[in-house]
């Protein structure tokens, strides 16, 4: 498993965790099922991006430094 | 050295800039329901919600308060820890209508639980005017949860079909916003995802790094100084396998 599917998986399991996390703490209501899934899909989708897209940016090869 | 100070750099940034987004996130979250029951206007206790055309002047309460102002998760009606909630109703219905059952539902994940009970006719020696009582409370849920619970209040016809309903919202509020099984698991996973995802982020830094130079930058250092014997000690000079030059006059033809 690559370092920028890990970072992914984590970001998307952030991302559903912080949608509790926010219904918890009272900026939010799961009611709805429909509702609740959106709230789900796009936070997860959005840190999961976000986490994998920094990963492979991190992971890009840098040209060796110029000796000084 | 200029390479290293940037990569570290920019690792510190990315964990602080990482850190403070998580730090406004969880600060929000504490902040927002403090604020919002600090900012919300005290509501009116007397003002009803819409009737139907059925039923008329139907007021809901929730340990006294008027549901119709608890219309938005910001506006929820508290309940507190080991709280029973008192859900009175109060309406006037007409000859022809008939409201046999009031009922009060919660609405989680798309899951609903219902409470009914039966009406009391007439109420309080008023003709037309009938009432009910609900006591809830979340039993021993509520040392699980806490949060924002979406409610609706009916009235139920013979057939158990809503005549009016109304829905509102309930903040089931924990001591400290922390004290709640639920918020205890999530703050972990929450921190361990992040050590998790940023750990990932760091691992393809480290692999992505270039390798160190330290064979190239021996080779390159300061050449030793003439007539130090490091100089006249070449790969070739003196070395063994060239042997002793000839003599001088030895190597001629007769």
């Amino acid at each position: 498993m690559s370092a920028a599917s890990s970072a992914a998986g984590s970001g998307a399991v952030l991302g559903i965790v912080l949608v509790f996390l926010a219904q918890q703490f009272g900026l939010i209501a799961l009611s709805s099922i429909v509702t609740s899934l959106i709230y789900f899909v796009v936070a997860a989708v959005v840190l999961g991006l976000a986490f994998g897209l920094a990963a492979k940016r991190a992971g890009r090869p840098r040209p060796a430094a110029p000796p000084s | 050295m200029g390479r290293p100070t940037d990569g570290s750099r920019r690792n510190s940034l990315v964990r602080l800039v990482v850190l403070g987004v998580t730090a406004v996130v969880i600060l929000a979250a504490f902040a927002a329901p403090v604020l919002s029951d600090w900012l919300a206007p005290t509501q009116a206790a007397s003002v009803s919600s819409s009737p139907s055309s059925l039923v008329q002047r139907v007021v809901v309460t929730w340990n006294g308060k008027n549901v119709s102002g608890a219309d938005a998760p910001s506006s929820a009606v508290p309940i507190s820890k080991g709280q029973t909630a008192i859900v009175d109703f109060t309406f006037f219905v007409g000859a022809t209508t008939e409201v046999p059952n009031v009922s009060l539902q919660l609405t989680y994940l798309g899951i609903v639980l219902t409470t009914s009970r039966a009406a009391t006719y007439p109420l309080l020696g008023h003709p037309g005017e009938a009432g009910s009582e609900i006591n809830w409370s979340f039993g021993p849920l509520y040392d699980a949860l806490e949060g924002d619970f979406e409610f609706t209040a009916s009235l139920l016809d013979a057939h158990g079909s809503p005549v009016w309903n109304d829905s509102f919202y309930v903040f089931a509020k924990a001591p400290y916003y922390l004290e709640s099984g639920a918020v205890i698991v999530l703050l972990v996973l929450t921190i361990a995802e992040l050590y998790w995802g940023i750990g990932a982020i760091r691992d393809a830094r480290k692999a992505a790094r270039p390798p160190t130079t330290g064979a190239k930058d021996s080779a390159t250092t300061t050449p030793p100084a003439a007539g130090s014997p490091a100089a006249s000690s070449g790969p070739t000079a003196g070395g063994g396998d060239a042997g002793p030059p000839p003599p001088p006059g030895s190597g001629g033809s007769s």
